[in-house]
């Protein structure tokens, strides 16, 4: 297990994370200045919204590590760890975030959480569909690409407020998406028997 | 060289039409509010260029510089030099961002068709240096990252030091960027060259460390650390004093012309409306010498007053009457002065700028729009004073606006 979480750079995964938590709780509510066709937020974008782009990145540079032929083969459930790898990511995200939020120290920051979900998810959709190599490059389109259309409906989801509950759907369906990408738990646990 | 094969396999070739579509709609509006100047049009091209292109360029140039990092370029026998290589590589992303670029520039030359000037070359060049620079940083990068972090950070990275700077302070920050707000400049105002240099030195030396970075690797750390730290030392002390706009007040381009014997002057952009203007602005004059008991002044002029020079202006759109008000009120002092405790003249601006407006000849509709009617008939019962009594009102009046210990008259005052 250990050689498998320095394959998938568990360690700079977890370092980025962090990194990226505490660049929220600093500077997460700063926002950007970036005209948009609703003309609604003048403001532009909180920066806590976009820095989970990048650990996004990270985080599925780590998934796309280590030997997948390998890991087809392997014995252990290689496809479930991958699974598990994003989930636990995502999850200490989404609880830290919660905590932040609830507490009131930074109002995006289940926000955040919820975009490091998408984000992952469709870069990991992006990857499969598309080529592994360029797999950020879907979700950085769409986050631009929605940040420069405005508004506030459910595919808007990476610039909605953390209490938009129908964006946290989207990016909760936008990461299912990307872990139906992955190896397969399930086949690989029946792939010992 | 299989050309076809040589651009398919470029990342310009999805970079392209996203920095366009991007950068039009950066321009967005602005192209609809320009001022009757060529600058202004070449600062919100180049600034929307920046904006739109720079951080596209960076991560197609992070995907390049990754590109043949996978191909193990570096790592073979030299056959070509790296600047060659490089070129090679960067040529298709750069190549899309000048046709977008020029694409703004037809757009913008159909917007300002029939104001003379072409767009400012100084401007342009110091755009395209931040483009080409940031390109390199990502060429570079790529050398060191996967394309799944490259992208997203130089996309992201570069986006904030381009727009976040503009939402904080010092305000120099700002100026450093190449981004320039969007906007400048106003007829009677240009852009800082200090800050075009600062620009292009910060961008020159971000290119320089890049490609030392990426031809060198590893070993040309140094050039990371230093070349901007030395960049930084030349561009601070450029910006360090500016405030939140980066415009100066234009002391060049007049066309002058001489009208019953005043000279009359205006920018060369409204050659065309000089003698319109100067039909206007020399009888106003005259009467608004004679009302305030001030000598005629030799000149009227778009340009730097003072000094027996009155200032006006005549931009376009503007009517006799405003062109009248605009020379009546620019006889008052330029700013307020600091009164710490206070100040008690505030009142008298509005109440003389109507005052020398009517005694200037504006028609009253215009005065009371621009000053308000309660002041038009404060300036309207001074008005049916003996002259004398006017003069020193008015002379109270301006010493009040340009001092702290003075308060201001009303009409009912003796």
């Amino acid at each position: 297990m250990r050689l498998w979480l320095r394959a998938h750079r568990a360690a700079r995964v977890s370092v980025v994370l962090v990194v990226t938590m505490a660049l929220v709780v600093v500077v997460g509510d700063r926002t950007v200045p970036l005209p948009n066709l609703a003309g609604a937020d003048p403001a532009g974008v909180p920066i806590a919204l976009v820095l989970p782009l990048l650990a996004a990145a990270v985080l599925t540079h780590g998934v796309q590590a280590g030997l997948p032929d390998v890991e087809a083969t392997a014995v252990r459930p290689a496809g479930a760890y991958l699974t598990g790898l994003v989930i636990a990511t995502c999850a200490v995200s989404a609880s830290a975030a919660l905590g932040l939020t609830v507490a009131g120290v930074e109002s995006h920051g289940f926000a955040a959480a919820r975009n490091l979900a998408g984000f992952t998810g469709l870069a990991l959709l992006g990857g499969a569909v598309w080529r592994h190599d360029a797999a950020s490059v879907l979700p950085s389109a769409y986050l631009f690409a929605v940040a420069l259309a405005g508004g506030d409906s459910w595919w808007a989801w990476p610039v909605d407020p953390s209490s938009a509950v129908s964006s946290l759907a989207a990016a909760l369906t936008a990461l299912a998406a990307g872990l139906a990408t992955l190896p397969s738990p399930v086949r690989s646990r029946l792939s010992r028997r | 060289m299989p050309i076809q094969r040589w651009l398919r396999g470029s990342a310009g070739r999805y970079a392209f039409p996203l920095m366009t579509v991007f950068m039009f709609y950066v321009l967005g509006d602005g192209m609809e509010v320009l001022e009757d100047n060529w600058l202004s049009a070449t600062v919100l091209i180049s600034s929307a260029g920046v904006l739109a292109i720079g951080p596209a360029c960076a991560a197609a140039g992070a995907w390049e510089g990754a590109r043949l990092a996978r191909g193990g370029v570096g790592a073979g026998a030299e056959v070509r030099r790296p600047v060659a290589i490089l070129g090679w590589s960067l040529l298709p992303v750069l190549g899309g961002a000048a046709v977008s670029l020029l694409a703004a520039l037809v757009l913008g030359a159909f917007v300002m068709a029939g104001v003379p000037g072409f767009p400012d070359p100084l401007v342009l060049a110091a755009g395209m240096i931040v483009i080409v620079a940031w390109t390199l940083a990502g060429f570079s990068a790529g050398r060191f990252l996967h394309p799944v972090i490259g992208v997203p950070l130089l996309l992201v990275g570069t986006w904030l030091w381009l727009a976040y700077p503009v939402a904080i302070e010092p305000f120099w920050l700002r100026h450093l960027t190449g981004n320039n707000l969007g906007f400048c400049c106003e007829t009677d105002s240009v852009f800082p060259g200090h800050a075009l240099l600062a620009q292009a030195a910060l961008a020159i030396a971000l290119a320089v460390a890049a490609f030392l970075m990426w031809a060198r690797g590893r070993t040309a750390w140094w050039a990371v650390v230093c070349v901007p730290v030395v960049a930084a030392g030349v561009a601070f002390p450029l910006v360090r004093d500016m405030g939140p706009e980066a415009q100066i007040p234009r002391t060049d381009g007049l066309v002058c012309a001489p009208w019953e014997g005043t000279e009359v002057c205006v920018w060369r952009e409204r050659e065309s409306r000089l003698a319109d203007a100067a039909r206007v602005a020399v009888p106003a004059a005259r009467r608004l010498s004679a009302g305030a008991k001030v000598p005629m002044p030799g000149r009227v002029t778009e340009g730097p007053a003072g000094g027996g020079a009155w200032g006006f202006s005549a931009p376009p759109g503007a009517d006799g009457g405003e062109i009248v008000f605009g020379l009546a009120t620019n006889l008052l002092p330029a700013a307020p002065p600091a009164c710490p405790g206070g100040w008690p003249g505030a009142g008298a601006y509005e109440p003389v700028s109507a005052w020398l407006a009517l005694t200037a000849g504006a028609p009253r509709a215009v005065v009371s729009r621009r000053a308000g009617e309660e002041n038009v008939r404060i300036a309207e019962a001074v008005l049916i004073r003996p002259p004398a009594g006017q003069v020193r009102w008015l002379r109270d009046n301006l010493a009040a606006l340009s001092r702290c210990d003075v308060p201001w008259r009303e009409v009912t005052s003796p």
